[in-house]
């Protein structure tokens, strides 16, 4: 668990992160939300100490992090940054090994660890692992960051607009990556962004940042549904607030008995996808099948409408 | 039939013209001026015909020769043909001479075997040599020029006599060329990347090192001897251990401190420019991870930098070579030595003696160098 207490950054008297307090629950992805100059990566950045608080501190699993040095702390701390900053004269598995390799880890163990978040990264260690960076596509860049971020197994990880420089086509598919290797690790993520699409997708929490304090510190649900300020309101949008919702919820809850013909949707599948499968087809009541394909129940178009209407 | 390759083509002209000019120079004695003597004056007319027709055909067949590999053979053997000839005729000249007679290479020996060289470099770079091909060349052309100077084919010109004269002469210039050059080169190095972490870590500090660096860089190399002179004199006379250590306002010391001095320009400058040339993402990812300070000097920033000083190595030893020549008018030694006495004595063979290693050690240190070079920019950035 992170928390943060009355955290402040100036820089010649003037404050880029103003007195923030808030907690990060353990395994969760709390998504930090702002315009260029919020202070949204000032604050991340005081996480693993790259910045040094003005006053107030930042505090991981009760330990005051000022007083953890700088090395062993960042080196428990994952960081993956926009442009990645691969190392450009190692391969992508050395890259990847780089952490492990600064806690002395025996030669073999690096190695395995290497194969293994590449296989997790959809990427052939046999393929990728000898590449240079610069023979990466962006994609693959990306989840060699990634990869390298994760390499110790920390518990945290913070990432600084980790999807930035994707296309959105390739981005979808990282943040979908992300969000399986986060159920799969239970690593606790502190993400920073300037996308509420990405923020709202992602997050188990948001924060929206704006001149150095949070704006609203709150689950997606709760900021679509209540904005705090005119500010965070804007930044989720008056239009299509009800479609955004439905996209927060899976069907699951909702399924009620009975049979409907047609192809079934996943249990896990959101409201909003739901929705667009009932239109696109033409029917106002879907089968719902879990995982394995097993038949759950039904789910109707009036329950869709009634949960975005909440 | 095809296209005729346009280099040699332009080349022909300086071949064929050169059985035209006179192939040797003959002296009667060291300091006499040349007298012209051509092939046929040496090797009789029948030779002299035989090689008019070898070079037109050497010039055909290279007109139509593409493959690059195939162009090197007739180029090669060419390049064999003219060294032997040249000490076999000056060998032949020298039989009828008085014993002080010299013979050097003519105008003509001259313009052939530049065009010939010239063409072999042209074809080995058409043939896009990676670096284990470079070394491979300049290995087997090092190798080359001493199996030819230890074979004595060459014994008989008139540098080779001048050097019979002068050897141990030579042996101790060599060593002081060579302390000279590179030890210079060493101590900037010593005193220049550190200068240039500092530098580039300290905003403060660019503009005055630089400035500096680069004002001592526009003094003239021999001004800058003489400025040198008052205070090493001072020293010498007040602090008996540097008069012991042999520092003097001539000599070794203030030639050596003057080249350390060109040399940290070069040095300090391409180390701040390769480090700023680090990405901020890199640094800022190495930081991230928890490497230590030193941690990210040896692992990130100086492989990174690496190539960047080696051109600068590279200029600096280069440039080293050359001015180490102009330390011989303060009583440095080197081969400048030679380069001043034989100006002196209107001794060309002299003056020879002292350029010919000069030159031959600054392009075998560049290409030593440059295949450093590429050898570090090979792994991918």
């Amino acid at each position: 668990m992170i928390e943060i207490e009355a955290l402040t950054k100036s820089y010649d008297g003037r404050p880029v992160v103003d007195g923030v307090t808030a907690r990060f629950a353990r395994g969760t992805l709390t998504a930090i939300v702002g315009s260029s100059g919020s202070g949204k990566t000032t604050l991340l950045r005081m996480i693993n100490r790259l910045v040094e608080p003005t006053s107030g501190r930042v505090l991981i699993d009760g330990k005051d992090v000022s007083r953890i040095p700088e090395v062993p702390l960042r080196q428990g701390i994952g960081y993956v940054i926009q442009g990645y900053g691969l190392f450009p004269h190692w391969t992508a598995a050395r890259n990847i090994g780089v952490v492990p390799t600064l806690l002395g880890w025996p030669k073999a163990q690096i190695v395995a660890r290497t194969a293994e978040l590449l296989r997790m990264l959809q990427l052939d260690p046999a393929e990728i692992g000898p590449r240079y960076p610069h023979q990466l596509s962006g994609g693959q860049a990306q989840r060699i960051g990634v990869a390298r971020a994760l390499a110790a197994r920390p518990e945290l990880l913070l990432m600084d607009e980790p999807f930035g420089a994707l296309d959105p086509l390739i981005r979808r598919q990282a943040q979908r990556d992300l969000a399986r290797i986060r159920r799969q690790s239970g690593t606790t993520i502190v993400l920073v962004t300037h996308d509420m699409n990405e923020a709202l997708y992602l997050g188990d929490a948001i924060a929206v940042m704006r001149g150095g304090r949070f704006e609203q510190f709150d689950t997606p649900d709760r900021i679509i549904r209540a904005p705090a300020t005119p500010f965070v309101a804007d930044l989720v949008g008056e239009t299509g607030r009800a479609l955004r919702l439905l996209a927060l919820h899976p069907v699951g809850p909702l399924v009620g008995a009975g049979e409907a013909g047609g192809v079934p949707v996943d249990d896990t599948a959101s409201l909003s996808d739901a929705l667009a499968e009932m239109i696109w087809t033409g029917r106002d009541r879907l089968p719902v099948a879990d995982a394995q394909g097993r038949h759950l129940g039904i789910v109707t178009r009036d329950d869709i409408l009634a949960a975005g209407r909440e | 039939m095809p296209r005729p390759d346009r280099l040699t083509a332009v080349m022909a002209l300086p071949l064929l013209a050169a059985l035209a000019l006179p192939a040797f120079g003959f002296r009667p004695n060291r300091i006499a001026p040349p007298e012209a003597r051509t092939i046929t004056d040496a090797f009789g007319t029948p030779l002299a015909a035989t090689l008019a027709g070898g070079t037109i055909l050497l010039v055909i067949a290279l007109l139509f020769l593409r493959r690059p590999g195939m162009r090197m053979v007739p180029l090669g053997a060419a390049l064999a043909v003219l060294l032997v000839l040249l000490g076999r005729g000056a060998a032949t000249l020298l039989d009828q001479a008085v014993p002080a007679a010299r013979v050097s290479p003519g105008a003509g020996f001259w313009l052939a075997g530049g065009a010939l060289v010239l063409l072999l470099v042209d074809a080995f770079a058409r043939m896009r040599p990676g670096p284990a091909a470079r070394a491979g060349l300049l290995a087997c052309a090092v190798a080359g020029i001493a199996a030819l100077l230890g074979s004595g084919a060459l014994a008989d010109l008139s540098v080779a006599a001048e050097f019979r004269l002068r050897a141990d002469a030579f042996h101790r210039a060599t060593a002081d060329h060579l302390f000279l050059a590179f030890g210079s080169f060493l101590a900037a190095l010593a005193v220049g990347l550190p200068t240039g972490l500092a530098v580039q870590r300290h905003a403060g500090l660019r503009g005055p090192v630089l400035n500096l660096l680069t004002l001592i860089q526009t003094i003239p190399s021999i001004a800058l001897f003489g400025m040198l002179i008052v205070p090493l004199a001072w020293v010498a006379a007040h602090v008996p251990a540097a008069a012991n250590a042999g520092i003097k306002g001539i000599g070794m010391a203030p030639a050596m401190i003057a080249l350390f001095l060109y040399s940290l320009l070069p040095i300090v400058a391409n180390t701040v420019a390769g480090l700023d040339a680090v990405p901020r993402a890199v640094t800022e990812a190495a930081r991230g991870m928890g490497m230590t300070g030193a941690g990210r000097l040896w692992m990130i920033d100086l492989p990174l930098t690496l190539p960047v000083i080696l051109a600068a190595a590279r200029i600096v030893l280069v440039q080293n070579i050359g001015l180490a020549t102009v330390g011989a008018l303060i009583g440095s030694g080197g081969y400048g030595t030679f380069i001043f006495q034989g100006i002196g004595q209107t001794a060309t063979d002299l003056i020879l003696l002292g350029v010919i290693p000069t030159v031959a050690l600054a392009f075998l240190t560049s290409s030593v160098m440059d295949l450093l070079i590429a050898l570090t920019r090979g792994q991918p950035q």
